[in-house]
């Protein structure tokens, strides 16, 4: 063991000594955290990494790359099916889950909160939260089922009140606005657990000082409740935005960007280009650009949505 | 409006006719909000409730009124959809015990370390996970695939645990961390007096204390890897090898041997495990995310 007895050496030595002697003490934390970053470097890191480099390459994922500088992302920056296509649909689909996620939650939760029982609420609690054990694919099926031109349950009502039947996803005019529409009423149940946390961490005192002064329900929502949930809506805007750039579910499984490029996403043709068309370095000049996208998108997040309360939640 | 302001302000002591002012104001008003979320939540449950009703229904049934309920109920529907999907509902738990168990076992000794020990690089190391909350998952899935292929770890079970427990990891760890983190250093110090070892400070002290948070954060990625179907379309190219919730595209798009009301059954059955699960957990679950126990 090196012991501070050792001869005089040299500053540097001696610190690094010092350092080899507290990594031999706790050599275990080491070998604890070997299994995580095992996993890391090989399904974190280096494909990142990975994707830095080959973006500027035109891998087909098994070949020997070249480089090709900045033409993938040139090619993107100016293919009419990502900018006018997929981009517009991006941005319109992701500002909507944003604010859904933001606002229909809340107002679920400033409900749940006013609820004096607390079996009650409870309940809604659970009724809320219930939704999420349905597997992603059954809750699309089901969907798509209700959205059937034929047999679908919205034109059957459609039929029922006298309109004319419409054709939903297979529409280009109504298949993204369809899209949309799926959650209805949206009232997700973690965000609305999230924000009822937000709610509960209120001092009781100001709300019952709020009541004394004569405010009603709705001002008592926006000028108190609002304002003290914001590191809540902070925190479901960071997942939201990391979520709406990046999924595609409904267009691998069901729409495949179309009818005519009407749901295509950028992480759609992502997909395609990468899985369908073998062009890897292209796929990964498409992920740059998405990562720098929510990168730069969770800073404006911060620094539009301040406040002083301690940042927490779900 | 009058019982708008004395109701909430009034408590403690007061006299009995407040008392029953008080109550029927708080019953009223519950009762309005009940029906408000009573009726959001119906209109949220719909798409289930049809799922429900069509999975009794035969084809003759559909044909007839295709949303509406009727007699009598098909429960052969599901005697047809368990011999379908038993095979695929066995793939769906392995994947789903395999990546949890490597997933939480990693994340729970590295948080550890992070939280109780003071050990060079520490610091770099709990950055270099915090920087991974950052990176969104489709810039590294592509070539996550590419790795998985090189390791000849495509249309294994492997090949899906590893890579979704590598997920899985960044936000375990921190959220782990905290919590540990958390823990009074007395508590460590009182079993060091009795002699515990630092193993067994780990299983004795530090897991009974974060059994709740575990447990949500068990029960977040069982949910989480049951649901999966990106990763898995992509590294399984065998369909007998495809999870519950993957092979019901499949029946969904079948053409001939079309069993529609089997089919529906199976919707209902692939939903089902995850279902029992959240009646064993929601309590904890609920009262996890309702606490503010998670924080990043």
């Amino acid at each position: 063991m090196p012991s501070s007895a050792a001869l005089p050496q040299a500053k540097s030595q001696t610190a690094f000594l010092e350092i080899l002697r507290r990594v031999r003490k706790r050599w275990y934390c080491y070998v604890m955290m070997s299994g995580t970053f095992v996993l890391l470097v090989a399904f974190a890191y280096y494909p990142a990494a990975s994707a830095i480099y080959h973006s500027f390459t035109n891998w087909d994922g098994f070949r020997h790359p070249e480089w090709v500088g900045l033409k993938n992302y040139r090619s993107i920056l100016t293919s009419d099916t990502i900018m006018h296509s997929a981009v517009p649909n991006m941005v319109l689909l992701g500002l909507w889950q944003i604010l859904r996620a933001a606002i229909f939650p809340f107002l679920g939760a400033a409900m749940v909160y006013r609820i004096r029982n607390e079996k009650l609420a409870y309940f809604f609690r659970l009724l809320y939260v219930l939704p999420i054990v349905v597997p992603g694919t059954v809750f699309i099926q089901v969907w798509r089922q209700l959205y059937d031109p034929n047999v679908g349950l919205f034109n059957e009502l459609l039929k029922f009140v006298g309109m004319k039947p419409l054709l939903f996803l297979n529409d280009p005019k109504t298949a993204l606005f369809s899209l949309m529409f799926i959650g209805f009423p949206w009232i997700d149940g973690v965000g609305l657990l999230v924000y009822l946390a937000g709610l509960l961490a209120i001092p009781r005192e100001v709300i019952e000082a709020a009541i004394v002064d004569g405010a009603g329900d709705l001002r008592r929502l926006v000028r108190i409740e609002l304002p003290l949930v914001v590191p809540q809506i902070r925190l479901i805007v960071i997942l939201n935005v990391i979520n709406a750039l990046q999924s595609f579910g409904w267009q691998l499984l069901v729409t495949q960007g179309g009818p005519i490029e009407a749901t295509t996403v950028p992480a759609w043709e992502m997909y395609r280009a990468a899985m369908v068309e073998s062009r890897f370095g292209a796929a990964s000049a498409m992920g740059m650009l998405l990562f720098v996208s929510v990168f730069l998108l969770t800073l404006i997040n911060n620094a539009a949505i301040r406040s002083n309360i301690e940042y927490q939640g779900g | 409006m009058t019982t708008t302001i004395i109701a909430p302000s009034s408590r403690g002591a007061e006299k009995p006719t407040r008392k029953v002012t008080r109550r029927r104001f708080r019953i009223s008003r519950d009762w309005t909000l009940g029906l408000i979320l009573g009726t959001l939540g119906l209109v949220t449950f719909v798409p289930l409730i049809m799922l429900f009703e069509l999975s009794f229904k035969n084809e003759q049934q559909m044909a007839d009124a295709m949303w509406l309920p009727a007699l009598p109920l098909h429960v052969g529907n599901y005697v047809r959809a368990f011999s379908m999907m038993g095979r695929y509902m066995v793939n769906s738990t392995v994947f789903v015990v395999g990546t949890v168990t490597v997933s939480i076992i990693c994340s729970t000794l590295t948080a550890y370390a992070l939280a109780r020990y003071d050990f060079p690089g520490r610091e770099f190391f709990f950055m270099a996970i915090l920087a991974l909350l950052m990176i969104p998952g489709i810039l590294t899935l592509f070539t996550t695939f590419i790795v998985t292929i090189n390791l000849k770890l495509n249309n294994t079970n492997l090949g899906i645990w590893l890579p979704l427990a590598a997920g899985a990891q960044a936000f375990q760890v921190v959220v782990l961390r905290t919590f540990l983190a958390s823990i009074p250093e007395d508590f460590f110090e009182a079993a060091r007096l009795d002699g515990a070892s630092e193993s067994q400070m780990l299983t004795l002290i530090a897991l009974p204390l974060a059994k709740p948070i575990m447990t949500t954060l068990i029960v977040l990625q069982v949910n989480a890897v049951w649901n999966e179907f990106v990763w898995p379309i992509m590294v399984l190219s065998r369909p007998e090898r495809y999870p519950a919730t993957l092979i019901i595209m499949r029946l969904g798009a079948l053409i001939i041997d079309r069993d529609l009301g089997a089919q529906y059954a199976a919707y209902v059955i692939a939903g089902l495990p995850i279902l029992i699960l959240f009646a064993f957990a929601s309590r904890s679950f609920i009262r996890g995310l309702t606490s503010g126990a998670i924080k990043i």
